[in-house]
């Protein structure tokens, strides 16, 4: 597929909505067509530019394809991208794009959305990209497997993790699991945080076993949305309390 | 000195010459249940019913966690905190700490955010209250904190030693580029540059002299060295700043505080970082009649491998220990205490341990 024609490609879906797509995808005899594997590549190559470019926010969670990471930017979502493993047909190494749509996205509507696939039945990631304009360029090698040869994981375990302090370049990590047990570790600071996982952050930690192979997946979980207005009522309660609490000069 | 430490956090509580009791700092694994308090535990054991002074040395939990408690259930005549944690800069603390808290959304920050913010809110109380006011008190390299009123010729005197006003500065240049000129947060603070405001102190009795280093991290010592002066820092006791780690100390520290004799070295655990570091510990062995610790378990020296459990699939354990150099820590080290006694003559005259607690073997 040309550049241009993904473009056009893109522009014909926009105004779906998520539930459009998502029923599209899963119903290819309904009006229209899914986006094809090279559709779907098209995508994953702008993904990828565009955080080269550091266009894209690093902000929410993240799929992991093979060798390459793709990152979340839902508050100001153009063209999303949803990820699921081993049900779209097509498979990168066990996961597919679905579609993308170009409603705005706040966080709990890609919660939403999610909940929407995980009610079907399936499990993924939403990969959304804001700010698409631009040329498209292939950057990469994706392989590609029909879905019959795919792999599937097996979730062995799954922990809440924690990011308890990053020193030195080397982050401190909390795994809690489901029954409590409590196991600590250490990884490259920066690694993690290329995964949108920062200090004194929670994340999922999974070990997937497929083919006789288990590794682990670690997942950022969003940061809470503070408003402005709950900000400022914050000042007020701090200004209330230290009003008096003056530096008295001592150094 | 009575020195209070589990798997992380620490507390001193000191008995004073003068017969009062004093705390540099606090760590209680629950805020909810006293009998996780072992400094409040202590404290209600030993009878205290006041305390002469209270000293957050920096605004980490592992120091903080539980302080509220004994400001509720104790009378605090004195409450000591570092500088750079007063006025516009306490202010900026306290909402970085909450508004972190609140986007993270995790209990134990949130836990901990709170805590800091009653903390302070006590404070401010017992500073109203109409007899026996509590009095504030920031401090920097050199301030005598007491007797509260300068007096040459104590014979007890509590001195700060850090921190000094380069790493105040620094702190709170640190602090201030987490917020925009409207007050509002565009940046967030590592987490361990809370150590760099870390208070030290040092407490002379007649001729003994006790270091608490709280977390104070090598360009603070050397600040230390500097303008305090390696020939006012010898010690009979030393609690082992930043828990053992390697940028605890800097070049000459231990030496100076060995200077006229080696002093007793006490270290406590923050396990989740793997401190104390063996290293540090090579180290101050170096210049210490012993290195002791009011935890043991929580130094083990031995890599504990994750349990491989009915629930727990080898397969998956195998991964974790992989990639993260896994390691179980469902097993909490009961919070141990390393008491030491002295004159003031420099003697060490009695010496109490709990269970847990002893000589690190090096």
């Amino acid at each position: 597929m040309s550049p241009t024609s993904a473009i056009v490609r893109r522009q014909r879906w926009r105004d779906r909505s998520w539930d459009d797509i998502l029923y599209q995808f899963h119903s290819p005899s309904a009006a229209g067509s899914p986006p094809s594997i090279d559709d779907a590549k098209d995508i994953y190559m702008d993904a990828r530019r565009l955080q080269g470019k550091e266009r894209v926010h690093l902000n929410w969670g993240r799929t992991l394809q093979a060798e390459k990471t793709l990152f979340e930017a839902p508050s100001k979502g153009r063209v999303c991208v949803l990820r699921l493993p081993s049900h779209c047909g097509h498979c990168w190494s066990g996961s597919g794009i679905v579609g993308w749509s170009g409603i705005e996205h706040s966080p709990d509507a890609i919660e939403d959305a999610m909940h929407d696939v995980s009610g079907k039945g399936l499990t993924g990631s939403v990969v959304c990209l804001y700010d698409l304009r631009g040329s498209i360029r292939r950057t990469g090698q994706l392989r590609t497997q029909p879905l019959s040869s795919a792999s599937t994981e097996t979730v062995l375990e799954t922990f809440e993790g924690f990011v308890d302090q990053v020193d030195a370049g080397i982050a401190f990590v909390t795994l809690t699991s489901p029954d409590g047990e409590t196991i600590r570790g250490e990884y490259a600071a920066e690694e993690l945080a290329s995964l949108g996982i920062f200090e004194r952050r929670r994340f999922v930690c999974k070990t997937l076993e497929a083919g006789g192979s288990v590794r682990v997946h670690l997942e950022a979980v969003p940061d809470r949305e503070v408003t402005p207005e709950k900000e400022a009522a914050f000042d007020r309660e701090i200004d209330e309390l230290l009003a008096d609490d003056q530096l008295d000069g001592e150094y | 000195m009575h020195v209070f430490g589990a798997s992380q956090g620490e507390s001193i509580v000191l008995k004073l010459p003068t017969g009062g009791w004093g705390v540099v700092d606090c760590y209680a694994s629950s805020l909810q249940d006293p009998a996780q308090n072992a400094t409040h535990r202590f404290l209600v054991e030993q009878g205290a019913e006041e305390l002469e002074f209270l000293c957050l040395t920096h605004p980490h939990e592992d120091h903080y966690r539980g302080m509220s408690r004994l400001l509720e259930d104790f009378r605090v005549r004195l409450f000591w905190r570092p500088a750079a944690m007063s006025g516009q800069r306490l202010k900026w603390l306290l909402k970085a700490a909450r508004i972190d808290a609140l986007r993270s959304g995790a209990d134990r920050v949130v836990e901990d955010a709170d805590e800091l913010e009653r903390l302070f809110r006590l404070v401010k109380e017992s500073r109203s209250r109409r007899n026996d006011p509590l009095i504030p008190r920031n401090a920097g390299l050199g301030t005598q904190l007491f007797p509260v009123r300068l007096d040459p010729a104590a014979h007890f005197r509590i001195w700060a030693l850090a921190p000094s006003g380069n790493q105040a500065d620094r702190y709170e240049e640190r602090l201030g580029k987490c917020f925009d000129a409207d007050g509002r947060i565009v940046d967030r603070l590592p987490y361990s540059e809370h150590n760099i405001v870390s208070m030290a102190i040092l407490l002379e009795f007649g001729e003994t002299r006790l270091i608490l280093g709280g977390d104070v991290v090598t360009p603070g010592w050397v600040d230390v060295l500097n303008e305090f002066g390696a020939g006012r820092l010898s010690a009979h006791a030393v609690k082992v700043s930043h828990h053992g780690s390697t940028n605890g100390y800097c070049d000459g520290l231990w030496s100076a505080f060995g200077e006229n004799g080696k002093p007793v070295a006490v270290v406590t655990s923050f396990r989740r970082s793997r401190l104390p570091q063996r290293a540090a510990l090579e180290h101050i062995r170096e210049f210490a009649s012993r290195v002791a610790t009011p935890c043991l378990p929580a130094v083990s020296r031995e890599e504990l491998p994750v349990p491989l459990s009915i629930n727990a699939p080898v397969r998956s354990r195998k991964a974790l220990r992989d990639t993260f150099s896994a390691w179980s820590d469902s097993q909490p080290c009961p919070t141990g205490r390393y008491s030491l006694t002295f004159d003031d003559k420099g003697r060490c005259v009695d010496q109490q341990m709990t269970d847990s607690a002893g000589q690190i073997p090096l």
